[in-house]
């Protein structure tokens, strides 16, 4: 059966209460959501804590999902609002960015047996870890999950030309880390 | 060519191809600007780093636990965002405009006609309330006369006080509209 229908089947059967339908939906999209987490806070746990969040508030909220809108989109949304509301409750707690990179990039965090072990990697996180979290998300909705402009706009709610500008100025800032990275000189928080 | 529109033009370029008229303006700027080269070619890299990194598995056993927190019924977990709560929120918003538009007009009135006694305006207007603008008139007039009795009579210590209750009124407002507009799902 076709993905697409086999999914709006699950829906339909989530729709009517059957858990076992909508686990099946979890099971589908854990990945996308997890890294999405992972991508933007940094932290495994934390990661999965969003995971479990956005599909539990995806549950509750299906009845007001419309059918034929992409599911993963409507996930993303989601995943990325809960992201965004963490990433402000750490600034408010006075954790900063490079605290988080730090931890992100350190031994204890890396889940075991991924890519994450590789040099570059790390590097990566860190430079992500350090964007402001609105350029962060648009760099991984379009590098990790090959969103669209439009794809985007729709998951972030953001118009056309906001996703493009963010899209460009996240690319500047890493373009000058990147620079910055390859001179021997300390590393600071990228500033907008 | 500006550097920040090259800048732009090679984010463009790095998700879909260019018009061939910017494409060689492009080209032609940057073969000709040496930080451009460097921004276009670090652009370039961290591109190439950020589409390289593999994917994350998520922790085994993660649907299962999903599928233990899963609510008996669908209005346990999330405060669910009623219609009644919605719908009273945006009446009260609607009000509170119309309260201010009204006011807003009494007192213009009030500068355009030139009076300072409501009591003679309405009873000016009484006579000839035949159509709908005397109507209006006559009803802001009623309306400003309050308004007036509370910027004259009640000024002080009265005002302050109506102001911070308006105030808290917003703050509560603005609350009451992000819990219920539950942005998780749109």
């Amino acid at each position: 059966m076709d993905p697409v229908q086999e999914e709006q089947i699950w829906i339909l059967q989530a729709l009517q209460g059957d858990q076992e339908a909508f686990t099946r939906l979890v099971s589908r999209y854990q990945r996308q959501i997890y890294n999405l987490g992972y991508r933007m806070l940094g932290i495994s746990e934390d990661a999965e804590d969003v995971a479990q969040e956005t599909f539990l508030r995806a549950y509750v909220a299906l009845p007001s999902f419309q059918i034929g809108r992409k599911f993963s989109s409507w996930l993303l949304s989601i995943a990325s609002n809960l992201c965004i509301d963490i990433l402000r409750r750490r600034r408010y707690a006075w954790l900063s960015l490079e605290d988080v990179s730090f931890r992100a990039t350190s031994t204890l965090e890396e889940p075991p047996g991924t890519a994450l072990r590789h040099e570059r990697a790390d590097q990566v996180q860190q430079l992500l870890g350090r964007l402001p979290e609105k350029y962060r998300l648009v760099v991984i909705l379009r590098y990790w999950y090959d969103l669209s402009y439009e794809e985007i706009s729709d998951t972030t709610d953001l118009s056309l030309n906001t996703v493009k500008t963010r899209l460009h100025r996240a690319r500047a800032m890493l373009a000058r880390a990147m620079e910055k990275e390859e001179s021997p000189c300390a590393i600071e928080p990228l500033a907008g | 060519m500006r550097h920040r529109t090259a800048s732009w033009l090679m984010s463009i370029q790095m998700d879909r191809p260019l018009c061939p008229k910017e494409e060689s303006g492009l080209l032609q700027h940057v073969e000709q600007c040496a930080r451009c080269q460097a921004t276009w070619s670090a652009m370039l890299k961290a591109g190439h780093l950020l589409s390289q990194l593999s994917w994350l598995d998520p922790p085994p056993g993660l649907p299962e636990r999903v599928r233990e927190r899963f609510p008996s019924s669908r209005r346990a977990v999330v405060a669910p965002a009623p219609v009644w709560a919605r719908a009273s929120l945006m009446v009260a918003g609607a009000l509170a405009l119309l309260l201010v538009g009204l006011a807003v007009g009494a007192l213009l009135i009030e500068t355009v006609l030139g009076k300072s006694d409501w009591a003679l305006v309405r009873k000016e207007n009484w006579g000839v309330l035949v159509s709908a603008w005397q109507g209006a008139a006559h009803l802001l007039s009623a309306f400003g006369t309050a308004v007036r009795a509370l910027w004259e009579g009640l000024w002080w210590p009265w005002l302050p006080l109506f102001l911070l209750a308006l105030a808290c009124a917003g703050v509560l407002w603005a609350w009451l509209w992000r819990r219920v507009g539950h942005r998780t799902t749109k």
